[in-house]
């Protein structure tokens, strides 16, 4: 017989006491629990530490190879200049073949597997396979640091998408929300990279998941600044670009930055046709892939013999036009070329890297010819070389990436200087207008339409919650004391836990609500199982239910989360669980592909 | 948001003041037959049948020579209990622990705080020895009810 609580027994006591600190632990939980979309924006907390640690060793790996090739881990172009001609000739082929050596070998182990995480945000379901990307960014290390000129945001970007991927997928995220997490992922890398919060995020919502609707800018803002404030606590990084003050733009400037927009539009569609087509020649040679990299190098090599300034991704250059604008015309149109060409080869050859970096270097140079042809005209009022190198800049890259807000952002945040929003505003919208007119699409854009199609691009009726659901759920035996059942729901922080068969047949649902203030009662703790505390009769969505119907679901019977079964052998068997959040994430994203085909 | 505990809404079927069982099974046959005038309920012999059946899966023996069989009912919105005295102890659990007082309970399937809820009163009460012996003392029904209104708040 038991006895009363004063009487108990040592054992008993410290069964109490421990049931004392469960509820005060469960009770902690329920106040400070969040609600989805707040949890959603602490795990773009996560994904944003985790994405600028990931850019962070990219730099710092990438320094120690650049010293290994060159001797010198900063000033690619200055250090190019003091080489040897065979050195220049021979060390970015070498990197090149050491680029090649690797992708061979990641082929070789995991196949064509795409890495991208465009494509895995857009295209696909979340998932950026690890190994893969490792691997390519290995590669995109061996050829950065041996001068390649290619942009490394690329891998940066890469790498923190991986990172995120993987925690999202260690916490069995639905495909919907890891989606979101990735792309978190990507606007903490490329925030980090650029020391450009908003930028960054723009760039993701706008041109890879094409929405800034709250719900996906939020959780992409918060990885953004939380990149970057880890930047700028390891590396004191300020504005990107160092520059003097922009001149206050007036009315018959607004003519020139409408112009450079026209220029920046042309300029901008010709870029992106000659980088098509040398990925198209070098498509042609059927040359292995251990071949085209070195060979890319190679001209990117001999190219830097007649101009330095060819390697590296023209960071350093624009740095140069922005600190002193003092580039005599021709000399910047051979700088111009030989880095055009340079970028063309590396890019068609196949080298993992970025072309946002020389996307800005040529539109920069856009800048600086323009205000140096109005030079040239008497009567002409002089022009603001900053303001059009900038403009050009975010000209070009609009023109480029189908992205205009992003590119007034991030030049804005580059830059830091407010004169240049008006100017910038008008070259990135006439740069777009009219790469649009002349057929251009989005330098993204064009790989991910060469894609296969995406969990998201069927038609809404036609997906099934089996491709939305999560997997991982929390599960109890009907029999299982109540005690165990609280042990299970502190563990876990979750709010629902299923109770089920031997054979996983669905028998009921427990919410936390219902049991939580019940935890500190010994005769609960031990005498009241889980199927005394489960509803019976909770709503189920079927695994084969479109999305359509399970939203019907959702709205009559008010629940955040559902059981999903299917139909085994007869029986209701729980397959997984769905969250009204998902829904709406999956469900938003499917209905605005439709109405973009439409378009 | 949690929902607030169900207070008073907890009905009080039937008192048995001498229950007379050998066995905790005759118990819970003997009060479930209280449930046959309760709206909504099944017949008392499927009632019982069901508690049974959960007290297989674990004995619902509270301490205090109480025991709480139950039923999980579908379609009611109220717990319902039936209360019985043993005229003589009745062996309950497989340890042999003795029960004085069985509270048989219809539960409704869709509210498990209602279950809760009433478990934490009756605990609460039967653990100060005052107000268990004035359950064991109270000499008719009408002082039963009255002990079960003001400490469990059954009406």
């Amino acid at each position: 017989m038991k006895e009363p609580l004063r009487d108990l027994s040592g054992d008993a006591l410290q069964e109490i006491r421990r049931l004392r600190r469960l509820l005060f632990g469960l009770r902690l939980w329920s106040w400070l629990r969040p609600s989805d979309r707040q949890a959603l924006l602490w795990w773009a907390v996560a994904a944003g530490l985790l994405g600028s640690f990931g850019t962070v060793a990219f730099r710092l790996a990438g320094d120690a190879l650049q010293s290994l090739f060159l001797g010198a881990s900063h000033d690619i172009v200055g250090t190019f200049r003091t080489l040897e001609w065979w050195q220049r000739l021979l060390i970015p082929t070498v990197g090149g073949l050491l680029a090649g050596l690797v992708l061979l070998f990641g082929r070789r182990l995991h196949g064509r597997a795409t890495t991208d995480y465009m494509e895995a945000v857009v295209v696909g379901d979340g998932h950026v396979p690890v190994r893969p990307s490792l691997l390519r960014s290995l590669s995109a290390l061996f050829s950065i640091s041996s001068g390649e000129a290619i942009g490394r945001e690329g891998p940066l970007v890469q790498l923190a998408a991986v990172a995120a991927s993987l925690l999202g997928r260690l916490r069995r995220m639905a495909p919907a929300r890891l989606r979101l997490l990735v792309a978190c992922g990507a606007s903490a890398g490329i925030a980090a990279t650029y020391n450009a919060p908003l930028g960054g995020a723009l760039f993701v919502a706008e041109i890879v998941l094409g929405s800034i609707a709250m719900e996906t800018l939020g959780p992409l803002l918060i990885s953004s600044v939380v990149a970057v404030l880890v930047n700028r606590t390891l590396f004191n990084d300020g504005p990107l670009y160092a520059i003097g003050e922009v001149a206050s733009p007036t009315f018959g400037a607004m003519g020139f930055y409408i112009l450079l927009g026209l220029l920046c539009g042309m300029g901008a569609h010709l870029w992106m046709r000659l980088l098509r087509h040398s990925s198209r020649f070098f498509d042609l040679t059927r040359l292995p892939l251990t071949v085209r990299l070195p060979l890319g190098g190679l001209v990117v090599g001999a190219l830097s013999l007649w101009r330095p300034e060819a390697v590296g991704n023209g960071m350093s250059v624009i740095h140069d036009l922005l600190a002193n604008q003092h580039y005599a015309v021709p000399l910047l149109l051979t700088v111009a070329l030989a880095k055009i060409i340079a970028t063309a080869a590396a890019f068609g050859s196949g080298a993992v890297g970025g072309v946002f970096t020389p996307t800005l270097f040529v539109g920069a140079v856009t800048g600086v010819l323009l205000v140096a042809v109005a030079a040239l005209v008497p009567g002409l009022p002089a022009l603001d070389p900053t303001g059009f190198i900038l403009a050009g800049m975010g000209g070009f890259l609009a023109a480029a990436a189908n992205a205009p807000i992003t590119a007034i952002l991030m030049i804005f945040e580059m830059s830091l200087d407010h004169h240049i929003v008006l100017p910038l505003m008008v070259t990135t919208v006439v740069a777009l207008f009219t790469v649009r007119r002349m057929g251009g699409e989005s330098i993204y854009r064009e790989s991910l339409q060469s894609g296969g199609p995406s969990l998201f691009d069927g038609e809404l009726k036609e997906l099934r919650v089996a491709q939305f659901m999560r997997r991982e759920f929390l599960q109890i035996r009907p029999a299982a004391r109540f005690s165990e059942l609280a042990a299970m729901l502190l563990r876990a922080r979750r709010a629902h836990v299923a109770v089920t068969d031997a054979e996983g047949g669905l028998l009921g649902v427990i919410q936390l609500s219902d049991v939580e203030p019940y935890l500190h009662d010994p005769f609960v703790a031990e005498t009241v199982l889980a199927i005394d505390v489960a509803h019976e009769n909770v709503p189920v969505l079927d695994a084969a239910l479109s999305l359509p119907q399970a939203l019907d679901v959702f709205a009559h019977h008010g629940h955040d989360t559902l059981p999903v079964t299917e139909t085994v052998d007869g029986r209701q068997r729980l397959v997984g669980v769905l969250d009204r959040e998902d829904l709406y994430l999956a469900v938003s994203e499917v209905t605005r592909r439709s109405r973009a085909r439409a378009v | 948001m949690s929902v607030p505990p169900p207070a008073a809404s907890t009905v009080c079927a039937h008192v048995v003041l001498d229950l007379a069982a050998a066995t905790a099974g005759a118990a819970i046959e003997r009060l479930a037959t209280g449930f046959s005038q309760v709206a909504g309920m099944p017949a008392p012999r499927a009632l019982a049948a069901l508690a049974l059946q959960r007290e297989a899966q674990a004995a619902t023996f509270l301490g205090h020579a109480t025991a709480l069989p139950h039923a999980r009912v579908a379609g009611i919105s109220r717990l319902s209990v039936a209360f019985g005295r043993a005229s003589r102890p009745i062996p309950w659990t497989r340890d042999g622990d003795l029960v004085e007082f069985v509270f048989l309970g219809a539960v409704p399937a869709e509210q498990p705080r209602h279950y809760l809820e009433f478990m934490r009163l009756l605990a609460r009460a039967l653990s100060e020895p005052q107000s268990a012996a004035a359950l064991r003392t109270a000499p008719d029904e009408a002082a039963v009810r009255t002990w079960l209104t003001t400490h469990l708040q059954l009406r």
